[in-house]
């Protein structure tokens, strides 16, 4: 006879309304939670070539998604048509609003689709210079988003970045430095304290521990893995490094010529993988 | 007693596509019951099966064939066929897994290492700390240790925060894989105590125990994961 009550139900959603009657809900989590992002047949041409091929998804508020496979294997092309960076022969991308209306991402007028890269979304790139402005100081990096988003009391932008460098872990002295005096484990730190500040929902991130050394790498997932429990955000991450999935991601997907070859719940795709393309990436790994 | 993990005609093979298409096959139409405060220990020579019917109840490995259903609060959750977000969830809130060796996480220390669950389950974390702090302590992990990586520990100290980390949420399913393989007589006794309290607590407790002894001394009935085979 176990103590159930000893585990913590979850608090009633507080803007459900009135009228909906209160269902007795026998799972603990909230099942009926939409999905924040659905991916729907998505296929990329290059012209006969596919980059990527009827790929389908769905990605839950707070939930980590790792989408891996070697170069070429259309993990990029992939990313991209789901961020909205790229139009996609075929398929849908919907997502939730905070405002919890649906939209489609790619027949969404452009001013919507920039609304949300600069608000709710966020996009971590490999080489953080592909990120960051480079001729204005880190602090002004941090405060372009919160000026996007309606901030204009320069003070109030100001310690806000401020206390942002600190969650990075960059010295506040720097503040006014530009970019490009920044290491490269700083600039990507950097790069992730100007997506994180203006509180997005969604992550995008490619390679974001590609470039850096071991010692680096180390650093920057731990933060990253406390970031996004934190603010509990959904990411949808891009990397060849299985060491890296393992670390952040809930579910992986592999990919392989385009298509998803396997995908299921992280330990178990890398611990039994069931694929053979699958079975190849994990029996690579080199020991240390 | 409430059925805890009903395990319905499990079979695993393993295809090493890259090793000429070899099947392997673990065992077949493998059925099991465990209750609530029951203990069971998985036994037979190593290779028989006993860590991928143990990986299995974690979902870790999924089975070729069959159904394992968990007691997850009122309902029975197939943890076979159900989608990783369903897993995720028993797993944090219904089945807890020490492994063999604890896989550890570069700059995170032993004491957030071991809160780290109970934390995410209650959102409380100065209890999740304590509770860590009480385990650590009761495994005889030195005290200057906790707030330092696991990394160059011993692997009898790496084994008792692995242990820790297993007992700091009450699951009400708790798999453990030789949990007290590199540990001392004085340690292996407080493992044997805390399985006892989580029996007495409704936990059912699947385990692989190599200790003679440990095994005794937990076990309400030993699985022997030959015959199983054989059965097929």
């Amino acid at each position: 006879m176990h103590n159930i009550q000893d585990v913590p139900q979850p608090a009633p959603a507080d803007n459900a309304s009135p009228s909906s009657v209160t269902s007795v809900n026998p799972e603990f989590g909230s099942a009926e939670e939409q999905p924040l992002l659905s991916v729907a047949g998505l296929s990329k041409y290059y012209g006969d070539r596919a980059g990527c091929l009827n790929v389908s998804f769905d990605l839950y508020p707070g939930e980590i998604i790792g989408i891996v496979g070697e170069s070429g294997s259309g993990k990029s092309t992939l990313l991209n048509c789901i961020s909205g960076r790229l139009s996609p022969t075929y398929g849908t991308v919907t997502y939730q609003q905070q405002s919890k209306e649906r939209c489609d991402i790619h027949a969404a007028p452009e001013h919507l689709r920039r609304m949300l890269m600069r608000t709710e979304w966020g996009y971590v790139h490999q080489n953080p210079r592909d990120g960051l402005r480079n001729n204005v100081s880190a602090g002004a990096n941090i405060g372009e988003r919160l000026m996007g988003v309606g901030m204009r009391h320069y003070g109030n932008i100001r310690s806000k970045a401020s206390s942002w460098l600190e969650r990075v872990e960059i010295m506040q002295e720097r503040m006014d430095d530009l970019p490009r005096t920044f290491s490269g484990g700083m600039q990507q730190r950097l790069q992730i304290a100007r997506n994180l500040v203006s509180n997005p929902r969604l992550i995008f991130m490619d390679e974001p521990t590609g470039g850096l050394d071991v010692s680096v790498q180390a650093r920057l997932l731990d933060l990253l893995r406390e970031l996004v429990a934190d603010m509990g955000l959904a990411v949808v991450i891009v990397t060849h490094d299985l060491a890296v999935a393992r670390i952040l991601a809930h579910r992986l997907m592999v990919m392989k010529g385009g298509v998803v070859v396997e995908s299921g719940l992280t330990d178990q795709v890398l611990d039994d993988p069931h694929h053979e393309y699958t079975q190849l990436l994990v029996s690579s790994i080199l020991q240390v | 007693m409430n059925v805890m993990i009903d395990v319905q005609k499990v079979s695993k093979n393993f295809i090493l596509h890259n090793q000429n298409g070899t099947t392997i096959s673990v065992f077949n139409n493998l059925s099991l019951q465990v209750h609530a405060g029951e203990c069971i220990a998985l036994y037979g020579q190593s290779g028989a099966g006993k860590s991928t019917l143990l990986r299995s109840l974690y979902a870790n490995y999924k089975p070729t064939a069959g159904a394992i259903a968990i007691r997850h609060g009122e309902n029975m959750i197939d943890i076979v066929s159900a989608p990783p977000r369903k897993i995720l969830e028993v797993r944090k809130h219904t089945v807890g897994y020490v492994s063999q060796f604890l896989q550890v996480i570069p700059r995170v220390s032993a004491l957030n290492i071991v809160a780290e669950a109970r934390k995410e389950l209650t959102g409380n974390t100065e209890e999740a700390l304590e509770k860590a702090r009480t385990l650590l302590h009761r495994l005889n992990i030195p005290e200057r240790l906790w707030n330092l990586a696991p990394a160059t520990f011993s692997g009898g100290e790496q084994q008792r925060v692995n242990i820790a980390r297993g007992f700091a949420v009450d699951y009400p399913v708790l798999l453990l894989d030789e949990p007290t393989a590199s540990l001392d007589a004085i340690n292996r006794q407080i493992v044997v105590d805390l399985i006892h309290e989580a029996k007495a607590k409704g936990t059912a407790v699947v385990g692989i125990f190599h200790d003679d002894e440990v095994r005794e001394a937990v076990a309400d009935r030993v699985i022997d994961m030959q015959s199983m085979e054989n059965a097929a």
